[in-house]
Parts: structure tokens; sequence; C-alpha cells
């Protein structure tokens, strides 16, 4: 027993002495700063012609912008072009002027219209490389090349998914005239680069979505034709053959339709019963199920990356609310989310579901709102910037784009799309001198 | 002389007899009467609990507004200083000895780790005392979250309020007389160490958290710096390093507490 007691003091006298005195001293929470990124070069090695060149030039350009997206995180320090192959790195040297990463690449001209590749991301403190890549590229994959070494570098650094390999849905009037006002769906980069039109139907292009797997769309058409069988029809486009399939042309709405996870499944708004309701479409069979029974209208639905929730617009409440429930059966877990605002539209689930952005009318405008799942913490994003509607989370739920309306004159008014990040700092205007832009969808 | 005492024994034992009963009887009322006392109160407490939720309810649909501020214009007010024209004698009175406050509770806990103060402890019969102050090294020992003996949550209150008292006196332990000073010499450091303590947005939103051993010589420059709990983030433990790597030289440590700079005393928590 005694020995047992000693043993047992020995070890209370080891772990005292090795804690003896030790105080813990808070120092709070850290302030949020920039990480400066150094662009060194292009480094051009050998002879190169014009275009050659100008792809060089872009191509340094692309990674500037991209990273430039990423402003709370990251700050631009821009390097000079400079001939010959790349040498060593001077971490000292550069660590003095405060830079925490080296982004460099070095190009070699082949052929006529292609170059070679070598790219490197250092980190300054650890003195390493933590990434490198080499290739072709040439003025067709220029773009998708450029955002995918930026994409890599960038997950190195934060170990999440980066913008800069998403895309935009949008619909544009351009082209139309005061008589005939044609509205059509295009796609483009994240940052505006690469428009692309996608329908030309001659018509009114509304609520497009794309596909998870970004090779379908979907979108409600209204014809331009004025006759009694006008209705706002459901189609989808195969994006790798152009081939469209007419969905749904039931009598009133067949709008508002959204993928589900697999991409085998849509969410959409149907009118045919007299009330606007949401439904599941099989995309295989175009069976439908019921999600909402309710006789009020139940509209533009968004659901969740899991399929598990889904928000919506609802009138049950006596003016238009933002409620969330289970599509996964028919008025399956309903909570109504909101509980003010004069008008609010287009609810958007962010990728992780945790959040919501909607637009709401007050002060005579439309702004754009953020309010959690579980209906706490509304806050406002965005004010006196025009009138702001139909938000649209970045595929890493920490962007949100929307079409902004300016008035130019009485008469005229010009809409566009902008980016701000999720907590409503203006990133900038993406799209500019392409007509009236409205409805951007980002992929996810 | 058996006989005579028989009647009274008699009423003696019928005495008995009915005091028993009686008490029982009492008892039983008594008992009845916290029972319905409880029922009756829990009775209550159910209504007043319903009559609350409906009155929260009710406030949240008719007060509540759409917000007429954005998030930028809130964090604007929100970085103006609080502390601006507050009286400092207020923040003092959070240090007295008689404020009931947590801060008094963490001190007392952490002297229990004491060596010495243990040893008395195990010299005194009180055998669960000692069976406490093991609990306690134990925990810290091993580097938990709980630190002497307080949950994270009590830690973050206490540790909040320890931001807004700039003044007070903070997370510390230890015996003697230089007690009081060496808290005050530690509670300087956040101040010294905060402006250069950054971090990107990526790694903000990761609640991560991680703790620094320092080494100072008495002249309050830094001779080591140490890991002692790590964040699992290489990034944010680099970072934190490097804050405390760039705030040296601290201030001069005293005569009577210089050991304890040189010994490795002081721990730091990014953030807490």
């Amino acid at each position: 027993m005694k020995v047992l007691f000693l043993i047992f003091t020995f070890f209370i006298s080891l772990q005292a002495f090795a804690q003896d005195g030790l105080t813990i001293v808070a120092v709070g929470d850290a302030t949020r700063e920039q990480d400066k990124i150094y662009f060194d070069g292009p480094y051009i090695k050998g002879p190169m012609n014009n275009v050659q060149a100008k792809m060089a030039e872009e191509l340094m350009e692309l990674f500037r912008n991209d990273f430039a997206f990423y402003k709370k995180s990251f700050s631009i320090e821009k390097g000079m072009a400079q001939k010959g192959a790349m040498s060593g790195v001077k971490y000292q040297r550069l660590r003095s002027q405060g830079i925490q990463f080296l982004l460099r690449l070095e190009l070699e001209a082949r052929g006529q219209g292609e170059l070679h590749y070598w790219f490197e991301f250092h980190r300054v403190s650890g003195e390493e490389m933590i990434y490198s890549n080499n290739g072709l590229v040439s003025s067709g994959n220029l773009r998708d090349v450029g955002h995918s070494l930026a994409d890599s570098a960038y997950r190195k650094v934060t170990g999440k998914e980066s913008i800069f390999g998403s895309k935009i849905l949008f619909v544009s009037d351009i082209g139309s005239t005061r008589s005939n006002i044609v509205k059509e769906l295009y796609m483009m980069d994240f940052d505006g680069r690469r428009r692309k039109k996608l329908t030309r139907h001659g018509g009114t292009v509304i609520s497009p979505a794309l596909s998870f797997d970004r090779k379908k769309v979907v979108y409600s058409l209204i014809r331009s034709e004025r006759s009694k069988k006008r209705n706002v029809n459901l189609y989808m486009m195969d994006l790798t053959t152009g081939k469209t399939t007419l969905l749904s042309s039931r009598r009133g709405l067949n709008s508002g339709a959204v993928f589900m996870p697999g991409d085998k499944e849509i969410l959409l708004t149907l009118s045919h019963t007299g009330n606007a309701e949401i439904y599941i479409m099989d995309l295989s069979n175009k069976s439908l199920k019921k999600v909402t029974k309710h006789f009020s209208p139940d509209v533009d639905p968004s659901i969740r990356v899991d399929g598990t929730l889904m928000t919506f617009l609802s009138g049950r409440s006596g003016t238009a609310m933002i409620y969330t429930a289970d599509p996964r059966a028919v008025e399956k877990d309903v909570k109504r989310i909101s509980f003010v605002g004069k008008f609010n539209a287009t609810p958007r689930f962010n990728p992780a579901g945790t959040e919501i952005a909607f637009s709401s009318w007050l002060d005579e405008r439309f702004d754009i709102f953020r309010i959690n799942s579980d209906g706490s913490g509304l806050s406002r994003l965005t004010k006196d910037f025009g009138s702001n509607e139909d938000p649209t989370y970045s595929n890493d739920g920490e962007f949100i784009a929307f079409s902004s309306q300016r008035v130019l004159s009485r008469t005229k008014a010009i809409q566009n799309i902008y980016i701000m990040d999720k907590d409503g700092e203006i990133i900038g205007q993406i799209s500019k001198d392409f007509g009236n832009c409205i409805t951007p969808r980002w992929s996810k | 002389m058996q006989e005579a005492l028989r009647p009274s024994s008699i009423q003696e034992r019928s005495f008995l007899n009915w005091f028993t009963r009686s008490l029982l009887i009492h008892a039983l009322f008594v008992l009845a009467i916290i029972y319905s006392s409880k029922v009756f109160q829990q009775v209550m407490e159910t209504r007043k609990s319903a009559n609350i939720k409906l009155v929260e309810s009710s406030v949240r649909v008719d007060v509540v507004a759409m917000p007429k501020m954005t998030l930028k214009e809130l964090k604007a007010i929100g970085s103006v200083p609080l502390n601006n024209g507050e009286p400092i004698a207020e923040e003092k009175s959070a240090d007295t000895p008689d404020n009931n406050n947590s801060k008094t509770e963490f001190i007392k806990e952490t002297k229990k780790k004491n060596f010495m103060d243990m040893l008395k402890n195990m010299a005194q019969k009180d055998v669960p005392k000692a069976k406490v102050g093991k609990k306690n090294v134990k925990k810290v020992g091993k580097g938990k979250s709980s630190t002497a003996g307080l949950s994270d949550s009590e830690l973050k209150q206490l540790i909040l309020a320890g931001n807004k008292l700039s003044k007070g006196s903070s997370l510390t332990g230890g015996t003697g007389g230089s007690a009081d000073a060496f808290t005050q010499y530690i509670s300087s450091l956040p101040d010294m160490i905060r402006p250069r303590w950054k971090l990107p947005s990526y790694l903000m939103d990761q609640n991560l958290k991680c703790r620094i051993r320092i080494f100072l010589n008495p002249t309050g420059r830094l001779l080591r710096a140490e890991i002692f709990e790590s964040s699992g983030n290489p990034e944010y433990d680099r970072r934190a390093l490097d804050a405390v790597k760039g705030s040296s030289p601290f201030p001069e440590l005293a005569e009577n507490f210089k050991s304890r700079g040189i010994n490795g005393d002081i721990v730091l928590g990014f953030p807490l």
C-alpha cells in the first residue's frame, strides 16, 4: 500500500513540476489580412511571334485577374516580363518586401501558335515550391489551362476549390429592336469572358439553370408570336450536342426549374391545376411528383447540393415570403424563414445550404439580402447601388452574382451583372456593352 | 414496587405509541404538502413557458423589419473602439478581489495546480481535495481546452470580458507576492502581439486554435518560442509563431519573476 502511495505521489509531483507556474494568456482574435502574391514574369525563353507574345501576356493577366477576385485574401504585386529562363528564387529578398507567395511562368514558342509553359507557385515563408506544372497551351485552350493552373495554386494555399473554373448562365436582350424584344440565353466564364450564345428562339428566355455536371441547361421560353396558345414552356438543352427538347408545355407556368443533385430530376413550378405548385420531374420519363400542396402559390425553388432541403417563395402568409421544405415528400417539414419584407423574391441557397440570398423590395427598389437557413441573421448586402435582383451564389459560396439596374434617363435604364462577396463587398461588373443582362445563374 | 411502577410504564408505552403514530402522520402530512407544492410549481412553470413561447413568436412577427443598414455599414460601426470615453475606474473595478467574477475563480483553480499547494493538500487528511488537485493537473497536462477546470465556453466568456477590459488582469495563476506583478506583466503581452497577429480570410473562418510557449530573458528578449498546442494547420501555427517572434523584445521582466520568463512559464493562446 505504502509503495503504491509513493508511486502515486511521485507521478503527481512529476506532473506538477511539468505544469508548475504555466500561465496561459489569450492573445485574442486575429485581424484579417491579405497575402501578397508576386506575379513574376512571364519569362520568355527564345524567340516568339506576335500571336505568341500576346498569348503570354494574356496568360499572365489571367492569373492576376483570377486571384484579384479574392481580394480579401490576396493582394497582387505585378512583375515584369523578362527574357530568358527562370533562375533560382530569392526568397530572402521577397520576404523583405512582405511577399508571401510567388507565382512565376516561363514560356517557350512551339511552332506558330503554341507555347510550352512552366508554371511555379512558391510559398516564400517556407522557401518551398508548393505547386508546379508544365505543358502545351494554344489560343484555343489558353483560358481553360490558365484557370486550371490558377485553381491548382489556390487549392494548395487554401485547401478549397476556387471559382476559377466556374461558369455563369445569363439572359441578354442584345440584338433586340424597339418593336421586337428578344431575350436569349448565354453562358460566360465567371470573369465575364468567353460569352457564348446558347439559344436562338427569337422569344423571351426566363429562369435558366445549369446542371451540376454543366452538360445540360433548362430554361423557360415565352414565344414572341401573339396567339391564344402563347404559354411559358420549359425546355432542356444538351450543351454537348446542342439539341433542345421540350420538357413541359402544360397550361400556365412551366418555369423556375433547377436540377436536383445527380441531374436526373428537376424541381420546377407548374400551374396547370390553377395554382402554382412545386413538383419534381423525372427527366427520363417526365413523370411528376408533387412537393408542395397549398392553396397559395408556391414558386421559385432552389435546392441545397445534397438535395435534402429546398427553399422557395410562397404566398401562404399573405405576402411573398421565403420558406424551406424537404423536397422528398409532399409538404414535408415546411418552415417559414422570412417574416418581413414588402415583397421578397428569388431565394437562392448557398452550396452548403446554410444561407439564403434573396432580393426584397425596400426604399422603392429591390436590394439583395441574406438570411441563415434557420431564419436567423437577416442582413442587407446592397444599398444605393441601383435596383438589385436575382442573386446566385458561386460554387464555393464566397461570392454572389446579381443583376443591377441603373437608370440612365427618364426612359432608359440598363441592367448588368455584378459580383460581390458574400458580405456585400462589390468585386466588379462582369457584363458590359452587351444589352440588358439579367438572371445570372452560377454553376455549382 | 413493580406494581407501583406498572401504571406509569403502561402510560409511557401508550404515550410512545401515540407519539410515534402522530409523528408518522405529521411526517406524511408534511411530505404530502411538499409533493403537492412541487406538482403545483411544475404546472405553473409549464403554463409560464407556454405563455413565454407565445409572446416570443408574436414579437418576432410584429417588431422585426427589413434591415436598413448593410453588413458593411454595421461592420464599420463595430470597428470603432468601444472603450472610447469609458472611465478607467470601471475597468479597474473588475479586478478587485471582492468582485465575484470568473477571473477570481480562474486564479483559484490555477492555484491548485501549484506543486507546493498540492503537497500541502496531500499532507492533509482531506483526501478528496487531493483528488481534485490531481484531476486538474491531469487536465492541463494533457493540453485539453478546459484549462484549469474551466470549460471552453466559460474560458471564452472570460477572455471576451478580458478583451473588453484592456487594463484588467488576466488568466494567470501562481502563488506568492510576485503573482500580481507577473499577472500585470503577462496581460500586457497580447496588446504587443495583436498588431502582428493577422490571418488571411481562408484561415479566419476555420475556428482554429493554437498555443505557443515562450521563453524570455530578463530584458524581455525572446529566447525561444515553441508550439505548445498545435492547431493542426501548419500555416496557422506558423503565423502565430511569426506574430510572437515579430513582437520581441517584450518589456523587461521584474526581478521577482524573471526566472519565470527563462523557465518558459508563459503560454500564449491564439486566440484562447
